[in-house]
């Protein structure tokens, strides 16, 4: 199981889940661009620019909903919070 | 006649067909030619000798004398009827001789007009038709220099409307530029211009005789000059120029006579809307003054109200206040006068005392003293011997205390636990100190307690990532994010927005907070910056809080201990 991360990491954790989403899915997307490049579009250029592209788009859309939504945050923290914890 | 045959004859037939179209052309042509041919052999006959005269035969024959025919046979009635033809023929010949020469000789024209049988009314017929225009020269007939002679139906060689324009002109032109009025002596003018006029067109018919201005273009004839019909028109064209002129001058004076009186038109006219202008403006000005009157009095009359509603409710509250005040000042004189007396009445009760003591010879007094003496020592030493004991458990207690907080700095899990079991056999066992070591059995059970250095390190890593969320909104995304990424990197002077600058006070006052080991107001800073901040400072505030409670907690335990050890004394009193 992965470490917890403090709140004060949050933001560059959300990052680092970003960055490393959008490497991943733009691979994805340029392989698979590649592949239908070489098989169905006798291995034109626009398919991998496509692939990428929409791996890059994915990734991008992906972040964005990351980093617009955080856990909710009381207004006033209750006096027994911490009792319950282990 | 003999021109046509002589033309027709030396005449292609391509030309022969423009004759045949314009013959009315041509017969105009031959006509003018005839007429012209006509002076000119009247002319020629005066210059040229005479041809010798052959034997005339008489054309009549002679009256007595009877002509034989060839068959003898003359009878008186053709004697008669010859004669009379004769006779008549003569007097037409004669007669249109006498007409003809009228035309000549301008005095004769008068002779023949008087004495001549219908002689005043077929000179002017004549003179008007067409025979006179072709044969006796019209055009010069009736133009005259003056405008009033201009006669009505004038020969075809001057227009109508210059007729008619002079008799205008005549109206118009003043009687000073008129000439004199035709007398009596116009006929004689006329004559004279008719002479004139045929002398003229003696001269121009010599040099017509002469000249040859060639071939008429259409149909090939060859066209003499007209010098009589070309002067006339000449002259009736200068006359309706100089007619024109005198019009235009005429117009002109109108025109500038117009201009003055629109001129003076519109000066009046100006002055009249300036007048009406000015009397409006000080109408206008009249009523703006009224209604700012009416308006300056409602003013009035509304400050004025209001002034009395003012004064009003003050002097309401200005006599409330001095109820309220008299009330005070009353009940303090009161309490004056009250402590006065029992003043009063404690000095005369010692007064009393002493008078007494005075008189039993300080016995009492002595006595007195001596018991309240011994009770206050009493006392003392009873409370000596009380908080000696107290003092010791107190101390065994917050003792105690300081070991474990000294464990709980250090993480010292081991002695930890020992060190709290001496607490709570060293502290009084009761509801509150139960309470303060569950409070904190839970709170080591939580999470590890921070010391204060390893919160300050925590809150500047804080800090920084809070500050990276300065430039944030509600719906950042991920441009949003990079953009407050690298603006946080830029110095804090180069912006000037009051929400960055008040994030930025909060963190310094919460760090000055800190550094004083207030936590509780660095905590309620930090609640009051955005969600991004406070979501970040979650653990933080956690940790911070579990100090806190911590803290809580073992002043709990100390102020029950000296609470127990104050209710131990009350006990034993």
């Amino acid at each position: 199981m992965s470490k917890p991360v403090s709140s004060e990491q949050t933001l560059n954790y959300k990052w680092d889940v970003c960055l490393s989403n959008m490497f991943v899915q733009s691979t994805l997307g340029l392989g698979i661009g590649i592949i239908s490049s070489a098989i169905m579009f006798r291995r034109a250029a626009w398919p991998v620019w496509g692939g990428l592209g929409f791996g890059l788009g994915k990734a991008y859309a992906d972040c964005n909903a990351k980093l617009k939504t955080f856990p909710p945050i009381p207004r006033e923290l209750s006096p027994n919070d911490t009792q319950g914890k282990n | 006649m003999f021109l046509r045959k002589t033309s027709l004859n030396n005449i292609p037939n391509s030309q022969l067909k423009t004759v045949r179209k314009h013959l009315p052309l041509v017969e105009q042509n031959i006509k003018r030619s005839f007429w012209v041919h006509s002076v000119q052999n009247t002319l020629e006959s005066s210059n040229v000798k005479p041809e010798p005269k052959t034997p005339a035969s008489p054309i009549p024959p002679k009256i007595g004398q009877e002509q034989t025919r060839s068959d003898g046979n003359v009878t008186s009635s053709k004697k008669l009827r010859n004669s009379f033809l004769f006779l008549a023929f003569l007097g037409l010949t004669g007669y249109a001789g006498g007409v003809w020469y009228s035309f000549e000789n301008p005095k004769f024209y008068d002779v023949f007009a008087k004495y001549a049988p219908f002689g005043d009314k077929v000179l002017p017929a004549i003179e008007h038709s067409w025979i006179g225009y072709k044969f006796f020269g019209g055009n010069k007939i009736l133009i005259h220099d003056r405008p009033k002679m201009m006669q009505p139906n004038a020969s075809p060689g001057v227009s109508r409307e210059v007729v008619e324009n002079a008799k205008r002109k005549e109206k118009a032109i003043p009687s000073e530029l008129k000439q004199d009025k035709p007398t009596n002596e116009e006929s004689n003018v006329k004559h004279e211009t008719n002479a004139n006029s045929a002398d003229e067109v003696k001269e121009n018919a010599k040099y017509a005789a002469v000249s040859d201005l060639g071939l008429d273009q259409e149909t090939g004839l060859s066209v003499t000059a007209a010098p009589a019909i070309a002067h006339t028109l000449q002259r009736a064209h200068e006359e309706e120029l100089k007619d024109q002129t005198r019009r235009f001058e005429s117009s002109l004076n109108e025109a500038h006579q117009l201009r003055v009186q629109l001129s003076q038109l519109q000066e009046e006219q100006k002055e009249l809307y300036e007048k009406r202008l000015k009397s409006k403006m000080e109408e206008w000005n009249l009523k703006m003054d009224d209604v700012l009157a009416v308006r300056d009095q409602e003013w009035r009359e509304l400050f004025e109200q209001e002034k009395q509603r003012l004064q009003i409710i003050h002097d309401s509250r200005l006599h409330e206040e001095l109820v309220r005040a008299t009330a005070v000042y009353e009940t303090k004189l009161k309490n004056e006068l009250t402590e006065q007396a029992i003043e009063m009445e404690r000095m005369h009760l010692q007064a009393v005392k002493a008078q007494v003591e005075q008189e039993r010879g300080s016995r009492l007094g002595k006595l007195s003293e001596l018991r309240n003496a011994f009770d206050e020592l009493q006392n003392l030493a009873r409370s000596v011997m009380f908080d000696n004991g107290r003092m010791t458990k107190f101390i065994s207690v917050q003792k105690a205390l300081e070991k474990v907080e000294k464990d709980i700095n250090f993480r010292n899990n081991q002695s930890l636990e020992k060190d709290l079991q001496d607490l709570k056999d060293a502290s009084q066992e009761d509801q509150l100190s139960g309470l303060a070591f569950n409070i904190i059995d839970s709170t080591l059970q939580s999470g590890p307690v921070l010391s204060k250095k390893e919160l300050q390190m925590k809150f500047d890593v804080l800090s920084r990532e809070i500050y990276k969320t300065c430039f944030l909104t509600v719906d950042s995304g991920f441009l949003g994010h990079l953009k407050s990424i690298v603006l946080s990197q830029l110095p804090i002077s180069l912006f000037k927005s009051p929400e960055i600058q008040s994030v930025r006070g909060v963190l310094n006052e919460a760090r000055s907070s800190l550094i004083a080991e207030d936590y509780d107001s660095v905590v309620k800073s930090l609640l009051t910056l955005s969600q991004w901040s406070r979501a970040l400072s979650k653990d933080w505030i956690e940790s911070c809080r579990r100090k806190m409670e911590l803290q809580q907690a073992i002043n709990i335990i100390k102020s029950s201990a000296l609470y127990a050890s104050y209710r131990q004394e009350e006990g034993n009193e």
